[in-house]
């Protein structure tokens, strides 16, 4: 038997309003518009003098020497970055200075988003990231940010990403 | 799709290597462990607290005696040489066995090291107990081969024991009770084995192998109650077989299925077989919503492409024993993959970006199933049932045979859609109609919080064999080659 689209359209309408079977994502990027609630919330972190995150230690290498770029206004650029289960798409996000990334659970499990650094002053923990949930963090100084899910990886494996975030015009 | 199953050796074969001492000699450790394996050397005072040896006076032409240092023989011993379990498992070696003894552990242990052992020396006295507090009770994080074997885990905020991204893995006499995902959970990981285990309490699954293909892995002879679903696997599948295992009281039982939530998009090619399954309409267990919509189902395959459910006993369930039906994805996070795409490995297809523009929804269609020669009674709705939503039921290419069976939705589906010759019928009779689940969701029992569900206490469960002696067996070698023609449909349990 096929449904008629007619059919299929109201039982579709029906089941995204009657059930959420997964984690909902928020709106897409494209209805997305900051609110300004969240570029306070940013702004008021206590941004340490470099932002730029040691690679992960297992690495061997010495950290180049510490940075000091001063951070810029958010751009109002925003990048998505999901969380899946157990994986961060995308995994290695490169943005310009200025930039939020926008960190959604549309995973089935909770997750989090941790900084490797842990003097850095962002990331969201588990209780806060369950499946639906979103994070946002704008990132105003260049450097490489490294993030793991505490939960499903650790700072050098499993569920790991990062953000290198590069001057404007640089 | 029409895919050959690839079938060998018996199934047999494969319990035999289970754990045997038998099995293929692990490097290094096995011989060592095998030739000082008397309980008494385990259970003797540490040397290195024994400081009458070295302080003794020696002839000066003699060699010092000094004592080894501990797991020297490839046997750390928990707690008599170390007083954790993670600082054994961070002092091992590969082929080391990391011996506990029993107690509670309360840790969660991180292995990064290949070709580990962690076993216990008693099942049910050997237990890690994450007090609602701790994620996992073993994690295993790339290591290739690790082993666990003959402990309990309960009480992980996420899972009783977590494979991820491992090249050959294994959990055996395994108990996880009361974990807040999954009992046992292998995620993005090939070559394992998950045998003579029990899983019970857990929102989302007892037992789950996701994100693979191919997977090469088995489920063997595991009990799986009290949990949301008593299998899942999410975009898995690839020589990937679940055999001989029980699972009932749980609110859905075997429930494969495709998303993309997950990476490795869709769900395929996994083989159900020899299994009993009943009574999946247990109310009163925690569960994800996933499970909840489920309940009340024996074989579930939510999107399912390929898979082959053969030989089941499936009976007492309140929508259906063996159910084809459609998944619907909100907040998808690609576009469908075509067919040409299901066979792309999942080590490819991970590296793919997602598409540049990703639907609200995805419709994922159960097609090319083969529901053969299973044996499924007092389903409340249907014994076999398919339906289709975005694509017509008769075009999913799903196929019945030899099933034992009295009702069937829509009706008469076996010569509807048979797996040998032509189908013939009125698609039209006494259809399922899935929508109705939907209406039910809004009545169905709401989940109960996993650390204050009601579960039994676990039925008497077996110990590995010779578990303070017998010789490591690192998952190295892992094999799934299961000769269907030689596996029967289960006895009805007494």
């Amino acid at each position: 038997m096929r449904l008629s689209s007619r059919v299929l359209a109201r039982f579709l309408g029906g089941l995204v309003g009657l059930i959420s079977l997964v984690a909902c994502a928020p709106d897409g990027p494209d209805s997305y518009s900051a609110p300004v609630d969240d570029a306070v919330v940013t702004t008021e972190r206590v941004l340490p003098s470099t932002t730029l995150s040691p690679p992960p230690p297992e690495s061997g290498e010495t950290l180049p020497p510490p940075m000091t770029i001063a951070p810029v206004a958010p751009n109002g650029e925003v990048l998505q970055v999901r969380s899946l289960d157990n994986s961060y798409r995308l995994p290695d996000a490169e943005v310009l200075a200025g930039t939020e990334i926008w960190w959604t659970n549309n995973g089935r499990n909770d997750h989090n988003v941790l900084p490797v650094n842990e003097d850095e002053a962002w990331g969201v923990d588990t209780e806060d990231f369950a499946p639906g949930d979103e994070y946002r963090h704008v990132f105003d100084t260049p450097g490489i940010y490294f993030y793991y899910c505490s939960i499903h990886g650790t700072k050098t494996a499993g569920m790991i990403g990062s953000v290198t975030v590069t001057a404007a015009g640089a | 799709m029409k895919r050959k199953l690839a079938v060998a050796l018996a199934a047999v074969l494969i319990l035999a290597a289970c754990g045997s001492n038998d099995a293929a000699p692990a490097a290094g450790i096995s011989t060592a462990a095998a030739e000082t394996e008397a309980p008494a050397v385990t259970d003797a005072p540490v040397k290195t607290d024994a400081p009458a040896e070295t302080d003794a006076p020696v002839a000066t032409d003699a060699p010092v005696e000094t004592t080894p240092p501990a797991g020297a023989d490839g046997v750390l011993r928990v707690p008599n040489e170390f007083g954790a379990i993670q600082e054994a498992v961070d002092a091992a070696a590969p082929g080391d066995l990391v011996l506990v003894s029993p107690g509670t552990y309360n840790e969660a242990v991180n292995v990064v090291t290949d070709e580990i052992t962690i076993r216990g020396t008693d099942r049910a006295g050997v237990v890690l107990d994450g007090e609602f507090e701790l994620d996992n009770g073993i994690r295993v994080l790339g290591a290739k081969g690790v082993v666990v074997e003959n402990l309990t885990t309960q009480n992980y905020t996420s899972n009783g024991v977590f494979f991820t991204s491992a090249i050959g893995y294994r959990a055996s006499y395994v108990t996880a009770i009361r974990n807040g995902d999954y009992g046992i959970y292998a995620f993005d990981s090939i070559n394992g084995q998950i045998d003579n285990s029990y899983g019970s309490g857990s929102p989302d699954a007892g037992f789950y192998i996701g994100q693979c293909f191919p997977c090469d892995s088995i489920v063997d002879n595991v009990i799986a109650e009290h949990n949301g679903l008593g299998y899942s696997g999410t975009n898995s599948g690839g020589n990937l077989v679940i055999m001989n295992s029980t699972f009932r009281n749980n609110r859905a039982g075997i429930v494969p299925n495709s998303g993309s939530y997950e990476l490795c998009y869709p769900e395929r090619d996994t083989t159900i077989v020899s299994n009993i399954v009943h009574s999946n309409n247990q109310a009163d267990t925690p569960a994800i919503d996933v499970a909840i919509l489920a309940m009340g189902n024996g074989i579930l395959a939510p999107g399912g492409i390929d898979n082959t459910i053969t030989k089941n006993l499936v009976f007492n369930h309140d929508k259906t024993g063996i159910g084809l039906v459609p998944f619907l994805e909100e907040g998808a996070n690609d576009d469908m993959p075509t067919p040409d795409e299901w066979e792309i490995g999942c080590a490819e297809q991970r590296e793919e970006p997602p598409a540049d523009e990703i639907p609200g929804t995805l419709l994922w269609e159960a097609q090319y199933n083969r529901v053969t020669l299973n044996d499924v009674s007092d389903s409340r709705v249907a014994d076999i049932a398919v339906e289709g939503v975005g694509m017509a039921t008769e075009e999913l290419g799903n196929c019945w045979g030899g099933n034992i069976f009295t009702t069937s939705a829509p009706q008469d589906l076996e010569n509807l859609a048979p797996c040998e010759g032509q189908g013939s019928g009125d698609w039209t009779l006494g259809v399922l109609n899935v929508l109705t689940w939907l209406v039910d969701i809004e009545t169905a029992p709401p989940s109960v919080d996993y650390k204050d569900a009601v579960i039994p206490d676990p039925p008497e469960l077996p110990n590995m064999p010779d578990a303070e002696t017998a010789p490591v067996d690192p998952a190295t070698n892992i094999i799934v080659d299961v000769d269907l023609d030689a596996m029967v449909v289960p006895d009805m349990p007494v």
